[in-house]
């Protein structure tokens, strides 16, 4: 459940940068299809550290669901200072406004 | 302060009327059965019967309950005239029938105690609902010598008396049914615990409608979204469970590398894991607890930005 939780929080926000992004994929894969191969080369590094990943964690012998705590716990280190500071932006932004 | 009198005495006069009444305290008996009186003569075994007639067939309820006996002798020997105390052996709960298997074994009575002696045993019985014979057998065996004529006059003059509480007779089958009830409750609660383990630990559930959200084909790699989503996808794939051997191609040969479960998942292993799962998933994510908890902190410490958090 926690692995499941986890995976559908990481494909939603996965889903939303590439929506914020679609442009600009589109528009580097017409007018940059050579970056977007090097993208591929990056993307695939990425890939296979994920395979290796695994391979590497079932010899800690760790079960699933105590990485899946692991996994939650960085994914939440890592994403609350950003969104405090995306709401402290907004803060300022619309103070900002407001005195405008 | 009158006030609070007033509502301390309606407290404990409150405190009387609802006060559970002890039902246990109660006997109150449905069954009783006194005074009958029986003799029996000297050099002789006999028995005694108490049919269920005798309780005016009101024994027809199934459970499980007591019975008290009480009984008390007073043996004559010798001549009528001239009596002379003689020692004797009562065996009571002797069943026929197996209709109350009750056995509280032998009593002897000897010279000085025989006289007005009083025996009193509980025994556990079961009811039995239908026809057949039921009833109470008790021996008595005045163990006298024939040879003796002291002894032919010996008369055994007894009465018993049993009894059966009300509250073990009627409560009985409620109580097995109160107990049914609660056993059937637990069942149903360690089968909604084990349902709600099984979902915990379901990693099966299809997430896959998060990609299909937005109608976007999320396998895309070569694309600017895809490098910056590549470490959340790293992230993704440290769960995932070891299906197959990592393979390392060098030159012409592959190299196979089993994964760590040929290890961890030996049954004599096990419980060596569930300690190591307590000592190192515990300290790193205890770890991880205490820097999430300083990220937090710092966060919202006014001090490490230059926006004042506070008037937010």
């Amino acid at each position: 459940m926690v692995k499941a939780l986890v995976s559908g929080i990481l494909k939603l926000v996965i889903a939303l940068i590439n929506i914020v992004l679609l442009p600009l994929n589109l528009l580097i894969q017409a007018l940059i299809p050579d970056l977007s191969t090097a993208f591929g080369y990056v993307t695939g590094f990425f890939n296979y550290l994920g395979n290796v990943s695994s391979w590497v964690m079932s010899y800690t012998g760790l079960t699933s669901e105590v990485i899946s705590i692991i996994v939650a716990i960085i994914i939440a280190t890592i994403t609350i200072p950003l969104a405090v500071h995306m709401i402290k932006l907004v803060v300022i932004w619309f103070d900002k406004l407001k005195v405008g | 302060m009158k006030k609070y009198y007033k509502f301390l005495l309606i407290f404990i006069f409150g405190l009387f009327l609802f006060i559970p009444k002890d039902t246990q305290a109660l006997t109150i008996y449905a069954e009783r059965f006194n005074d009958e009186r029986f003799s029996i003569a000297s050099n002789d075994q006999t028995y005694w019967r108490v049919f269920t007639s005798n309780f005016n067939n009101t024994w027809s309820n199934a459970g499980s309950g007591y019975i008290r006996f009480n009984f008390s002798m007073q043996k004559y020997s010798g001549s009528s005239t001239n009596q002379v105390l003689a020692p004797m052996t009562v065996t009571v709960g002797n069943t026929l029938g197996n209709d109350f298997p009750c056995d509280i074994g032998s009593t002897s009575v000897n010279n000085s105690t025989y006289n007005d002696q009083i025996y009193s045993a509980i025994c556990p019985v079961n009811f039995y609902n239908g026809s057949g014979l039921k009833q109470i057998v008790i021996n008595f065996n005045t163990n006298t010598s024939t040879n003796d004529p002291s002894y032919y006059y010996v008369v055994l003059d007894g009465r018993i008396s049993f009894e059966v509480p009300q509250f073990i007779q009627d409560n009985s089958q409620a109580i097995i049914n109160s107990q049914t009830q609660i056993l059937q409750e637990q069942q149903k609660t360690t089968e909604a615990t084990k349902d709600l383990d099984s979902t915990l630990k379901d990693d099966t559930i299809d997430t896959s409608v998060a990609n299909d959200i937005f109608g976007l084909d999320l396998d895309e790699n070569s694309t600017l979204s895809g490098v910056i989503t590549a470490p959340l996808g790293f992230l993704n794939h440290l769960s995932d469970t070891c299906s197959e051997p990592l393979t390392i191609p060098i030159f012409n040969t592959s190299f196979n590398l089993p994964c760590g479960s040929i290890f961890w998942e030996r049954n004599d292993v096990q419980a060596f894991r569930v300690i190591w799962n307590i000592l190192i998933g515990g300290s790193i994510i205890y770890m991880l607890c205490v820097k999430l908890f300083k990220v937090v902190q710092d966060s919202l410490n006014p001090n490490k930005d230059n926006f004042n958090s506070l008037e937010v």
